[in-house]
């Protein structure tokens, strides 16, 4: 028996394949483009294929991911992305006790008391404190967004970035390019202006002492190193973060 | 997404930027300035564009627009000699110049610096008439809706400045990403067979991948342009509720003239927004209003007020 | 002003000897000198709020309150002080008495005071307070993802729960999220009523009673907590007469004159504002003052602002200032990169609270050069 976890981001497409033991079969991300359906169809036989099964062998595809409702053709099984936020960070870490989702046009954050979603606060509204805004700097700053994190580690001199938005923040950038700010600098700004709003989210709901990053920005670990110092609390990073929403949604149902 | 963020060109570029709106100058063909008492000047550095607005004795003589540069100082004196060109006047000449702008605001060459607010309000006065009450500003990066009484003075003023719905810079995100020139956005926006709902999304960056699914759908792009003049419209009445409108309302800033934006917001408000006066550009009030005030503390400074 | 001077006595609050009725409050001997004490249910012209007498129900719009009248309201405690002997008490319902030497910022009572404000708030919608994008935010628009029942309400730039919270300090870690929201009543043409951000503060209770004699406002206790509301079903039979006395004293939103958006008519005495930081205006201190970017505020002899600029030099602009003002006898100032933009936030702050930007910004010597 196969469980598919789909999550349909405004950016990426991530499928998870796992058997009815919950082992990970294979994975897939695709970009999202402008076709959802198309690139879910897409990332669902990529991973079958590397998992080596069929579609005949899939019991059950869940959707989540602000696009789950734009592919009926493929399923109509959904999950909200809080619920597959909270199980897919708890597959990891059972004893999680908040989870703070930065996908990459929004920010999550949840409270979990003895597993079960006690709170949570989102922000849909505003673009600032989510993966675009790390995309649309790095193109300012012409350097790769993999790089991100690393550049910020290097950095060795503290400047604050006034602006809240991210449209307003690149000609910030560039302002500060041409007064020769170094690009370190500059990236730790970023992920501090950055850090500071999603820590404002999740401070919210109250973290308590096990907090849970998941989603794409979980891989820049200059920006894991900001929202840490925000929130003053350690936090814990699942491998391949950006998948974890997948992989909560494909979970089989629980008896708890 | 694109960015607006663009290494100098060699010009080539020039056809793909559609954001960036025509630069421009203008001198007066009715005045000698040799034979004024008082030249004056303002110059606004906005964080798009900046602006010089030089007066002969009250009267506007040579303006001019263009995008701001890196620095501040170094903006303020290209747009000041650009509007002196041909006039044969040197800066030196000039009585008193008045800086006034946004962001980190260094003028060396302007003796005083005042507040936006106070000379966007005094250039209102000037460009729309004393009747003027509840003036609109939508600039580059920010929003302001202010109150004046009939001299131009300042009464009240709420503003956004932290998000760039409702600001210029939102447009032109938006001309960039829809391939139409800034400038054609406004009437276009207004050729659709009927009113489209808005943008459910305030933020600019979500209102552009709505508008990419308004294309996905078969939404032509006039309606898409449509929808987002009526979603801006709707941000800047919230706006302006924060200060109780009185008539008579004017326009200032780059967006005075986005015809789409204009009607959506008199027909929001329920009033029509003023006509500027003949040879007047909105746009300049704020350097208009810093060089009435150049003009009226020089007058001061020699005893003749 | 001698008059009856043996029959005043003297005591000490955090150093400075004052003289007081033997009648008086500590927190009325400390609105005669220059220590600020904070309170949100006291107010200089009513009697204290602990000890008002609760009702065994109330009615909020119509609909009847059933509470308790066991207990009585203990007042927002935020004027405690220390004594010698390490005692806390209550300021606004303490008499003075000879040689009494008081500490108003004891470790103690400060940390009994935030444990208090973070009580107060946890019932009072407060993302706004505590957003750090705060400072220039227009409510309109929430990039916090805030929802509007949460945020704050018209009076956001003026509010007295706002300054004192201000100056109390806000912690978030401590700070819970209880709030009920209720919807706004509209109980006449003139003013609206949020249940939401009433604190239980009683002014509205006691200025009706004291003041006006009409009771038409009461409390109940419903687990311990005030309940505000109307003592009669509906306003007309609580003998109510829209006089708008409880408008005027309420420190937060919960009662508004529709269309507030203008200086209250003073009927009453304003209560004590958290002190300004200020500076003595002179060529001494504007030395001291860094040559970076920044803003700075003049304030007059009351010490009421009278000019907010933004500038690249504080320093020097300063010394300019002082050669061409001199009203100014205070100031205090600001490091801020982005000061054109620091500048219009505390010029909007200041100009919804009173209709006009600071005399020196658009009067003074800039008035006369309009028209």
């Amino acid at each position: 028996m196969l469980f598919i976890g789909l999550d349909v981001g405004s950016e990426n497409t991530k499928v998870i394949v796992m058997d009815e033991t919950k082992k990970v079969l294979a994975k897939a991300s695709v970009v999202t483009g402008l076709d959802q359906r198309a690139a879910a169809e897409a990332a669902i036989s990529q991973s079958l294929q590397e998992a080596g099964r069929s579609r005949q062998d899939v019991t059950k595809i869940t959707a989540t991911g602000m696009g789950r409702n734009a592919i009926p053709e493929i399923t109509a099984e959904m999950m909200d992305e809080v619920n597959s936020a909270a199980k897919g960070a708890r597959f990891f870490f059972p004893e999680a006790t908040s989870v703070i989702d930065a996908g990459a046009e929004s920010g999550r954050a949840l409270r979990l008391n003895n597993r079960v979603i006690v709170d949570f606060a989102v922000n849909e509204k505003c673009a600032a404190g989510a993966g675009a805004f790390v995309e649309s700097m790095a193109r300012a700053l012409g350097v790769g967004v993999e790089d991100m994190g690393s550049m910020s580690l290097r950095s060795s001199a503290k400047v604050s970035m006034n602006a809240q938005c991210v449209i307003f923040a690149e000609s910030e950038v560039v302002s500060l390019i041409h007064e020769e700010t170094p690009k370190e600098d500059i990236v730790k700004a970023i992920h501090d202006a950055i850090a500071d709003r999603l820590g404002a989210l999740a401070k919210r709901v109250r973290t308590g002492n096990q907090a849970v990053l998941i989603g794409g920005m979980g891989n820049n670990v200059g920006f894991v190193s900001s929202l840490k110092s925000a929130l003053g609390t350690d936090i814990l990073v699942p491998p391949e973060p950006e998948f974890a929403s997948a992989l909560g949604a494909a979970l089989p149902d629980e008896e708890e | 997404m694109d960015t607006l963020v663009k290494p100098p060109t060699n010009g080539n570029e020039k056809a793909k930027e559609f954001f960036r709106w025509e630069e421009y100058r203008w001198t007066s063909q009715d005045i000698d300035w040799r034979g004024g008492k008082v030249v004056s000047a303002g110059i606004d550095i906005g964080s798009v564009g900046s602006k010089a607005a030089v007066m002969v004795d009250g009267k506007l003589y040579a303006t001019a627009n263009m995008r701001t540069g890196a620095g501040s100082a170094d903006s303020a004196k290209k747009v000041l000699d650009w509007a002196l060109e041909g006039t044969g006047l040197s800066q030196d000449s000039i009585h008193y110049i008045v800086g006034t702008g946004y962001g980190r605001l260094r003028i060396p060459i302007a003796k005083r610096a005042i507040t936006e607010i106070g000379c966007h309000a005094l250039g209102a006065n000037f460009v729309y008439g004393s009747t003027v009450r509840t003036i609109l500003d939508v600039g580059g990066q920010d929003c302001k809706a202010i109150k004046c009484d009939e001299r131009g003075k300042v009464l009240n003023f709420v503003m956004n400045d932290k998000c760039a719905a409702g600001t210029g810079r939102g447009m032109e995100t938006m001309a960039q990403l829809l391939s139409v020139p800034i400038v054609e956005i406004g009437t276009r926006s207004l050729e659709v067979d009927e009113e489209p709902e808005p943008t459910t999304s305030l933020c600019v960056i979500f209102a552009k991948s709505e508008a990419v699914s308004l294309l996905r759908r078969g939404w032509d792009v006039n309606k898409v342009l449509a929808s987002y003049c009526r979603g801006m419209a709707i941000r800047i009445a919230e706006l302006l509720a924060h200060v109780q409108m009185e008539e008579d309302f004017a326009i200032t800033g780059g967006q005075s003239k986005n015809i789409g934006l204009v009607r959506r917001l008199e027909t929001m408000l329920g009033v029509k927004a003023l006509v500027p006066k003949e040879g007047r550009d909105p746009q300049l009030a704020g350097a208009i209003g810093a060089a009435l005030f150049a003009k009226a503390t020089h007058e001061k400074a020699v005893g003749v007020r | 002003m001698s008059q009856g001077a043996s029959d005043l006595i003297s005591l000490q609050i955090d150093g400075q000897w004052v003289k007081a009725a033997p009648e008086m409050t500590i927190l009325d001997a400390a609105s005669k000198t220059s220590v600020y004490i904070p309170a949100l249910c006291a107010h200089p012209d009513l009697p204290p709020a602990p000890g008002l007498t609760p009702c065994d129900s109330v009615f909020r719009d119509c609909r009847k309150i059933d509470g308790s009248v066991t207990g009585t309201d203990e007042g927002c405690q935020l004027c405690l002080v220390q004594f010698q002997d390490g005692s806390i008490h209550r300021a606004c319902d303490t008499p003075v008495s000879e040689g009494m030497v008081i500490s108003t910022q004891s470790d103690a009572v400060v940390k009994q005071r935030q444990g208090r404000m973070a009580s107060i708030l946890a019932n009072h919608p407060h993302e706004c307070l505590i957003c750090p994008q705060r400072d220039g935010c227009d409510l309109t628009t929430c990039s916090m993802g805030v929802p509007p029942e949460k945020r704050c309400c018209s009076k956001f730039t003026f509010c007295e729960l706002r300054r004192v919270a201000d100056y109390v300090g806000i912690s978030r870690e401590t700070l819970g999220d209880t709030a009920e929201i209720h919807p706004i009543v509209v109980d006449g043409p003139l003013f609206t009523t949020d249940y939401s951000l009433c604190i239980g503060c009683t002014r509205c209770v006691r200025v009706c009673k004291y003041v006006r004699e009409r009771s038409s406002l009461a409390y109940t206790l419903s687990d311990g907590k005030v309940v505000m509301g109307w003592s009669g079903a509906t306003p007309r039979e609580s003998r109510c007469n829209f006089c708008g006395a409880c408008v005027e004293v309420c420190p937060t939103g919960a009662l508004i004159d529709k269309g507030l958006r203008r200086k209250p008519k003073l009927l009453f005495t304003k209560p004590a504002s958290p002190p300004v930081k200020s500076l003595p205006f002179n060529a001494d201190t504007i030395e001291g003052v860094p040559d970076t970017a920044g803003v700075l505020q003049l304030f007059d002899a009351q010490r009421r602002t009278i000019c907010i600029k933004g500038t690249p030099n504080l320093r020097e602009e300063l010394k300019q200032q002082a050669t061409s003002t001199n009203q100014a006898k205070f100031f205090f100032y600001e490091e801020s990169g982005m000061f054109t933009q620091r500048e219009s936030e505390l010029l909007q702050e200041f100009s919804q609270e009173h209709n006009h930007l600071p005399t020196l910004n658009t009067g003074g010597d800039l008035d006369d050069l309009l028209g």
